[in-house]
């Protein structure tokens, strides 16, 4: 994998509604291509960023959410936030997403503070996975 | 096929066989609809509770659409009966392996 040059982090703020989460994926796949990764890592990549975008429009109660995706070295950071007034940190949907971001991202968290909603994310591709 | 439910980005559709035939990605956006056709489609059986899924066409899925799976493989052991995947795709099949849950489907076919 090449690293990507940008001048900054890509954010995407979107209405808080399920059909949303195609657009994120969408931009967060045309990064991964730039990035040039693999198209397996680009699939992990749209899982990722659809485990987050899920668990923000399921938990939060914002009219938006904002995805915010930079690199960091050869690592997609991933951030997720929206508001949510209350939030069921042991919910079985989020306990199954959960499963999938461990197995799948290199890092992962889920804070709820001050009425916000943060879902972070690290995808690290195979191959630099891979040199260790 | 006759259409049981769609939206922007999948289409369910119920097969001469009975077989519930998705095509799209199974999101948080899909999961519901697909859910809503599986209740449905659940409510009419009348055979052995046995629910066959054609996955063949499923571009994406995630933990959401893999719930509404779930969701039908519990109601169908409540009946006796089992869901059956037909030709999961290989994003598919590593969703079930990750979450641990591929023991709770009968999977049919392999996926081109």
């Amino acid at each position: 994998m090449s690293a990507v040059t940008l001048g900054g982090p890509v954010v995407v703020q979107v209405p808080a509604e399920p059909a949303m989460a195609r657009l994120v994926r969408l931009a967060a796949s045309s990064l991964a291509v730039m990035a040039a990764m693999d198209v397996d890592d680009i699939e992990d990549v749209k899982i990722v960023v659809s485990e987050v975008m899920a668990a923000l429009v399921e938990h939060g109660d914002g009219p938006d959410i904002t995805v915010k995706l930079e690199f960091d070295d050869d690592r997609l950071l991933i951030r997720g936030i929206t508001d949510a007034a209350t939030f069921a940190a042991d919910s079985a949907d989020l306990a199954l997403s959960g499963t999938v971001l461990a197995a799948i991202a290199s890092e992962h968290a889920i804070e709820h503070t001050d009425g916000r909603l943060l879902i972070l994310a690290a995808y690290t591709p195979h191959d630099v996975s891979a040199d260790g | 096929m006759p259409e049981a439910g769609h939206n922007d980005t999948l289409r369910v559709q119920v097969a001469p066989d009975g077989a519930i035939v998705a095509s799209g990605d199974i999101d948080v956006a899909g999961g519901p609809v697909l859910q809503a056709v599986l209740l449905d489609q659940e409510a009419r059986s009348d055979g052995d509770g046995t629910i066959v899924i054609d996955l063949t066409d499923v571009t994406f899925i995630d933990s959401s659409g893999l719930r509404s799976l779930l969701g039908a493989s519990r109601r169908a052991g409540e009946r006796s009966g089992a869901v059956v995947l037909r030709s999961p795709s290989t994003s598919v099949r590593r969703l079930l392996e990750i979450t641990g849950t591929t023991t709770q489907f009968r999977i049919e076919g392999s996926h081109p």
